[in-house]
């Protein structure tokens, strides 16, 4: 198979299944699971290019035969591999939710798909205004599935997420703008060529403007705001795929812009990042810790995590990037797992909530650990003793809290005496769960695939500046 | 302010708006415009016609209706155009005829494969634009039942 | 690579693997048979565990993960041999009295049978846990079993849906999985310093230091939080609302057993930082004095045995603080002889609550003429405790009193009053029960709950009439941890050298302490009060208040409306433009070029943008609004006319029309009632200079931004000459053609799709809207 086709196989599949499926809109039953079969079939490609890519190297092409630069280039390394897998992974999940239960509205599946190709899109291409586009294709779906459901409190989450995340889009693409300005070129490895060499004023500028952008997106503190109230309100298949596969877009998006074409920018930034860092820790816990409703708890969680992410970046080199990248793994699995099975009843739905809590807490059997695992390791590799000691002071002193809101939240859905009993939902979708807790059960035991592949994603971007 | 004189020059205009969107569509590659432009023309056509005419009676002239599935439809076209050529081991949106090869001329007319992703972008706008107009006008309240 | 020297120790760890999910399945089938299958997993876990010591053990070795250097490595050594013993022997008998047990409790609590199966797979995951712990020599493999250990136990003390066990269980899980955090960083500092996870290898490697002294106490601090140790021994207490076979299994004899366990595995690098070492000796002291003066006072059974658990576990670490043979061979004798006699007396709590319903001393009474075989099985168990003659106890205090008596004299009157202390509480635990009047019927108990008593106090007589296998398990233990030979001589010597004389003095003293002590209980009891009022589960207490009241006044503070929402964006970012201008150099950052007369349009075409913007922002008329800003996208697009872009310029002034256009309909779909009420709604004055200010910091960031990054010259060639050098080739006579549908098509591609999937979300808004 040739280099084109092995690499844009599953973004044209995600794209071509999004059209086939929005033509064969109507008929319900069939397009979600039409969908989920082209959502595995993109899984698969993507698959195989990762095992390409894995084996003898990255994978690239040129739109158009054009030289580089004047043609969009693409090109497939672990970092893109890793995050495309995870994305597609966490849609697969969520459509196999929705087309278990009955999809209600129509748009869903082939909204599904274009987001899919939207993320596959940027994960792979290496032109910033590409990425720009790929990443627009993305949000657009994003905002209308955030709809989906069609009830009050829906259609006012949508609102808030798509006015806060425009305002985003428009941020990063001011960032964009000025990258072309400083640098001419559009293409990434000529961007981190020229960048270098730029001026320091622009070049930190538009670093702001992109980490703002991305910021926003990961709802970092404080460009949180929109979060609690789009994760609570919309259905949980959807908040699994804003938090599991659209949050990716802000840890790439600051790995790759930041790590990869503004390094030194970013290592300038390390103290900001830190900040902001521990302030989303601290925050998200805290709140977390005083919320009622379960659902409510995650979405605080959430932007606490993210916190964990900034720490990371911040500490740089090998060790913090593969460490971001791993955290940001198996955070997404965690809060796909979550967010799906909190809103469930019946026969192994405690046991997989149990899962989840103790991977968000970073405790072992679950994956998680290894995700706080790396953090420290990341952690004690800093130079400085007293920054080194406040780090993992701060590491630690999160995973306390997390352990203390999830289990609190967790004592009191399932180890209350029986006040409630909602009748047990359908089997098919806590088997769905099930497999998911499952799954990070496994990682917990064996997770060498995982950090493996971080540590070669974390390869692709230079190392810490001096 | 809608008299019978608009609405005698707004039917006029529709037949020539449109043909001016097509000549955009098809001269673009050598002068101004583009299908983008051609779609956004031509949706201007039918917008006009809508405002001055009301919805009920250009549904009676134009099949409003299936402007979603046209709009599908210029996505798949350009995506075909798009990815074919990886079909045949070249990297997505390899235009036909290559770079040093003289395109086959048809009259003034040039056959080039990126023309035809340009027809997608028009029948995408254009449908859009009448699928827009179509939607948010049956939406208005004075037309519920 | 060689896998496994021998069969024995697979085979153990097979069995640990399996036991869990076996007991699952077996139980979902018929959760009456889930108590069999643990017993039989338990049954042959023992029996494993005696093939490996009788094989003189051997090691596994598998790879697990190459890039962080961790392997699947597991030595059975001595210290393997006496916690395999105590998960796998204390458990079977556990096991075989829950099986009895839990039906009538599950009963008693009004709830299904099934849930026994969740029970004992706990339990069993719980043992299977321990096993690994014990024989894993990579310390991130240790870790694993070691936070499972807990996580068995939250589940366990959870079990009985209470409230009691709902707290119960959180504070056991945050002392013992937070602390643990402390144990990996000392894991991964280790690592990080010496490049190993294998104990053995950083045994070998390990140098005194202050990076080996912060390991060694981050990891202590964790031993000894799950040991129950002060000042984290409050959550042990807490942890009794469990079902008492689960007290009698994981909080007395086997997980608080783990701390000492991991103090005994890296002794070879405690040894090597003194100053933690001494400091065991002081924790491990005021854990005796804390849980022995707690436990002559406290009044519920549970209590005074979770109470006698914190003490006794001081011992261990006081005898492991003091180290050389005696002290380091004695502590894992003292922790077998504890776990017998322990679990007994907590199956004891049990069976006695079951007979009579009754948890506290003071209903209780004079039990011995109605349930004889109870009374002499746990007087057995007692005695052992107490340290009396002829028991396993005997020699457990015969070697602390040996160990202290060397360090000194301080010590040696601390050991024998420690020891009167456990003599006092265990006198009046048991007298208070069995002796005295009868006050309740007592109800006959099943064999099945009186045997494993009956069985365990045997084995603590055993045990003080034939020491010599116990201390052999110890003495191999205590060689492992000192890594040199330590030959262990428990015997009873009719002479008056120092362990005896303090013996003597012990039960002398523990006599009269239980006897007067209806004249001076107000000292514990006062210690008592004092822990309440600012003991650390007061503090535990008031930071989950805190917090929780810290965490509603941040909640209020959050705000909700969209506006402010997209304020906490806008001005953030501002602030954050506003430091990184401040963060890089001032010197020629904003320039301001020359005005040409050329200029004068555009500046003029751009001062209607701004006039036409502010004015909109101004105007609460929806139709004009829409109007003005239609005036800023024209007027921008004369501009790019002025910088000859004619394509550009065309779809902006097209896109600008449709747009105003969709706009006025989509105005003109709302209900006129809602365009009235939007119009005439008020904005309060602070809110509109709110604003004001949020605007201002945005359109300031924005400018200064911009200007910045213009305010530099590109300083590479643009790729766009390129690009209209190469138009020709893509048979195009304008570059924005070439661009849109050839060098970039992908991106026209990428956002034609967008305009779709807004046609769908349109689509699905707005028909959704029709149906309502």
């Amino acid at each position: 198979m040739g280099d084109a086709l092995t690499l844009m196989a599953p973004i044209a599949i995600f794209w071509a299944g999004g059209i086939g499926v929005a033509a064969i809109d109507g008929w319900r039953g069939m397009t979600a699971r039409g969908a989920l079969v082209v959502h595995l079939a993109g899984f698969g490609a993507l698959a195989l290019l990762a095992a390409r890519v894995l084996t003898s190297g990255p994978v690239g092409m040129i739109a158009g035969n054009w030289p580089a630069g004047v043609g969009i280039r693409f090109r497939a390394d672990p970092l893109g591999i890793a995050f495309a897998l995870l994305s597609s992974l966490v849609l697969i999940v969520a459509v196999a939710y929705e087309a278990i239960g009955g999809t209600p509205t129509r748009a869903f599946p082939a909204l599904s798909l274009f987001l899919a190709a939207g993320l596959t899109g940027l994960f792979l291409t290496a032109d910033a205004f590409n990425f720009y586009v790929f990443f627009e294709l993305s949000m657009i779906s994003a905002y209308v599935l955030t709809a989906f459901g069609g009830q009050p409190r829906q259609l006012r989450a949508a609102v808030i997420f798509a006015v806060v995340n425009l305002l985003g889009s428009v941020i990063f693409l001011l960032g964009i703008v000025a990258l072309y300005h400083v640098t001419g070129s559009l293409d990434m490895t000529d961007i981190a060529q020229r960048m270098a060499f730029a001026e320091q004023n622009p070049a930190i500028l538009s670093g702001t403007l992109l980490f703002v952008a991305f910021g926003v997106k990961l709802g970092l503190f404080p460009f949180h705001f929109w979060l609690p109230a789009v994760y609570t309100g919309v259905r949980p298949s959807i908040a699994a795929i804003l938090s599991g596969a659209l949050t990716n877009i802000g840890t790439y998006g600051l790995l790759r812009f930041g790590g990869e074409m503004l390094p030194r920018e970013l290592s300038l930034a390390a103290p900001a990042l830190a900040l902001l860092g521990t302030a989303s820790i601290l925050y998200g816990a805290v709140q977390a810790i005083g919320r009622a409703a379960p659902d409510e708890v995650v979405a605080y969680s959430a932007i606490g995590q993210v916190g964990y992410v900034m720490i990371a970046l911040a500490i740089g080199g090998a060790a913090g990037y593969g460490a971001a990248i791993l955290f940001a793994i198996i955070n997404a699995l965690n809060k796909t797992l979550l967010f799906l099975a909190i809103d469930l009843r019946g026969a192994f739905v405690g046991p997989a909530v149990a899962i989840g809590a103790l991977s968000v807490a970073g405790a072992p059997p679950a994956a998680g650990f290894f995700g706080k695992a790396a953090l420290f390791r990341a952690g004690l590799t800093v130079g400085d003793g007293a920054e080194r000691a406040a780090l993992v002071a701060l590491i630690a002193a999160g995973g306390a809290l997390s352990l203390l809101y999830m289990f609190q939240a967790f004592g009191r859905r399932y180890l209350e005496p029986r006040a409630e009993e909602r009748p047990a939902s359908g089997r098919g979708r806590r088997r769905l769960v099930a497999v998911v807790a499952l799954s990070l059960l496994v990682f917990g035991c064996w997770p060498e695939p995982l950090i493996a592949l971080s540590e070669r994603a974390a390869a692709v971007l230079p190392g810490r500046l001096p | 302010m809608i008299t019978a004189l608009t609405r005698t020059v707004a039917k006029l205009l529709f037949l020539p708006s449109l043909m001016i969107a097509v000549a955009t569509l098809v001269k673009g590659y050598a002068d101004v415009g583009d299908g983008f432009t051609a779609g956004v023309i031509a949706g201007l056509a039918v917008l006009l016609q809508v405002i001055v005419l009301g919805r009920d009676e250009v549904e009676r002239m134009l099949p409003l209706r299936w402007a979603p599935r046209l709009a599908f439809a210029g996505i798949a076209l350009a995506l075909l155009d798009a990815l074919a050529p990886l079909a045949f081991g070249q990297p997505v949106m390899t235009h036909l005829p290559p770079a040093n090869v003289k395109p086959i001329h048809l009259g003034s007319l040039e056959l080039l494969s990126a023309v035809v992703f340009d027809v997608g972008v028009f029948l995408l706008v254009f449908g859009f634009s009448v699928a827009a107009i179509d939607l948010l006008g049956r939406a208005s309240p004075d037309r519920l039942p | 690579m060689n896998i496994a020297s021998s069969a024995a120790l697979p085979a153990l760890l097979l069995i640990a693997a399996l036991a869990a999910p076996v007991t699952l399945v077996v139980g979902r089938r018929n959760p009456r048979r889930a108590a069999s299958a643990a017993q039989v997993a338990a049954g042959a876990a023992l029996a494993a565990a005696l093939w490996n010591i009788a094989g003189h053990g051997g090691s596994v070795d598998l790879p697990w993960l190459p890039t962080w250097g961790a392997t699947l490595s597991f030595t059975f050594d001595g210290i393997s041999a006496v916690y395999t013993l105590l998960a796998s022997g204390i458990g079977l008998a556990v096991f075989i009295y829950a099986g009895r047990y839990l039906p009538l409790h599950l009963h008693h609590t009004h709830r299904p049978v099934s849930e026994a199966t969740s029970f004992f797979a706990l339990l069993t995951l719980f043992m299977g846990a321990m096993i690994g712990l014990a024989t894993a020599r990579d310390l991130l493999l240790l870790f694993i079993f070691w936070d499972l250990t807990a996580v068995a136990s939250y589940g366990l003390i959870g079990f009985d849906h209470t409230e009691a066990a709902r707290r119960g269980s959180l504070m056991a899980l945050l002392v013992t999985v937070s602390s643990a955090l402390l144990l990996l960083v000392g894991i991964l500092l280790l690592d990080l310093t010496y490049g190993t996870f294998d104990m053995a290898e950083l045994a070998r490697r390990a140098t005194p230091g202050t990076e080996l002294s912060v390991a060694v106490a981050l990891m202590a601090i964790a031993a000894l939080a799950k040991s129950a140790q002060v000042p984290f021994h409050f959550w042990l207490p807490r942890a009794m609302a469990a079902p008492t076979p689960v007290s009698a299994y994981l909080h007395s004899a086997a997980m608080v057993a783990a701390g000492v366990f991991l103090l005994g595995r890296i002794y070879p690098l405690i040894e090597r930082a003194p100053e933690i070492q001494r400091a065991l000796v002081v924790v491990g002291v005021a854990s005796m004095a804390t849980g022995g003066a707690l436990a002559l006072v406290k009044r519920e059974l549970k209590a005074i045995l979770a109470y006698s658990t914190i003490g006794q576990y001081g011992y261990v670490v006081v005898m492991l603080g003091l180290g050389g043979p005696t002290g380091v061979g004695g502590a894992a004798f003292y922790v077998i002889a504890h776990a017998i006699a322990k679990s007994a007396l907590f199956l004891t709590a049990g069976a006695v609550t079951e007979a009579t319903g009754r948890r506290s001393l003071d209903d209780l009474g004079g039990l011995a003429r109605p349930l004889p075989a109870l009374a002499v099985g746990s007087g057995l168990a007692a005695a052992a405790l107490a340290a009396l003659p002829l028991t396993i106890g005997f020699f457990k205090d015969e070697f602390f009193f040996e160990a202290a008596h060397h360090d000194g004299p301080v010590m040696t009157v601390i050991a024998a009053l420690g020891a009167a202390l456990t003599f006092a509480y265990m006198a009046r635990f048991w007298g208070r029960i069995f002796l005295g009047r009868l006050r309740r019927p007592a109800a006959v108990l099943p064999t099945a709950m009186v045997a494993p008593i009956g069985a365990l106090g045997s084995l603590a007589v055993l045990g003080g009439v034939a020491p010599a296998p116990v201390a052999a398990l110890a003495s191999a233990a205590g060689a492992a941890s000192l890594q040199a030979p330590v030959d262990l001589h428990p015997g009873y010597r009719l002479v008056l050298n120092a362990p005896n004389v303090m013996a003597l003095a012990a039960w002398g003293i523990g006599a009269a302490l239980v006897a007067a002590l209806p004249w001076w209980r107000g000292l514990p009891l006062a210690l008592a009060a004092a822990g309440d009022r600012i003991g650390p589960e007061r503090w535990y207490r008031s930071t989950l208040d805190a917090l929780d009241r810290l965490s509603d006044w941040i909640h209020d503070l959050e705000v909700r409306d969209l506006r402010s929402r997209v304020a906490s964006v806008l001005v953030p970012a501002g602030v954050l433009v506003a430091a990184a201008v401040l963060a890089t150099p001032s010197d020629r950052a904003f320039l301001a070029g020359s005005f040409q007369a050329g200029d004068l349009v555009v500046g003029l075409l751009l001062a209607i943008a701004c006039a036409s913007g502010v004015a909109a922002a101004r105007q609460r008329n929806h139709v004009a609004m829409t109007l003005l800003l239609s005036g800023v996208g024209y007027s921008l697009a004369v501009v790019y006319a002025a910088f000859g872009a004619p394509d550009v310029t065309l779809v902006a002034v097209l896109m600008e029309t449709l747009f105003a256009l969709l706009f006025l309909t989509t105005l003109s779909a709302l209900p006129q009632s809602l365009r009235e009420r939007l119009r005439r709604r008020p904005i309060e004055s602070a809110r509109r200079r709110r604003n004001v200010i949020y605007a201002t910091v945005a359109g300031a960031a924005a400018f200064i931004t911009v200007w910045g990054i213009l305010s530099k010259p590109a300083a590479f060639d643009s790729v766009a000459a390129r690009q209209i050098a190469l138009t020709p080739s893509a048979h195009a006579k304008a570059v924005v053609t070439a661009i849109l549908a050839d060098f970039r098509g992908l991106d026209t591609m990428g956002e034609i799709t967008v305009i779709g999937v807004a046609l769908l979300g349109l689509a699905a808004l707005l028909t959704r809207r029709r149906q309502t």
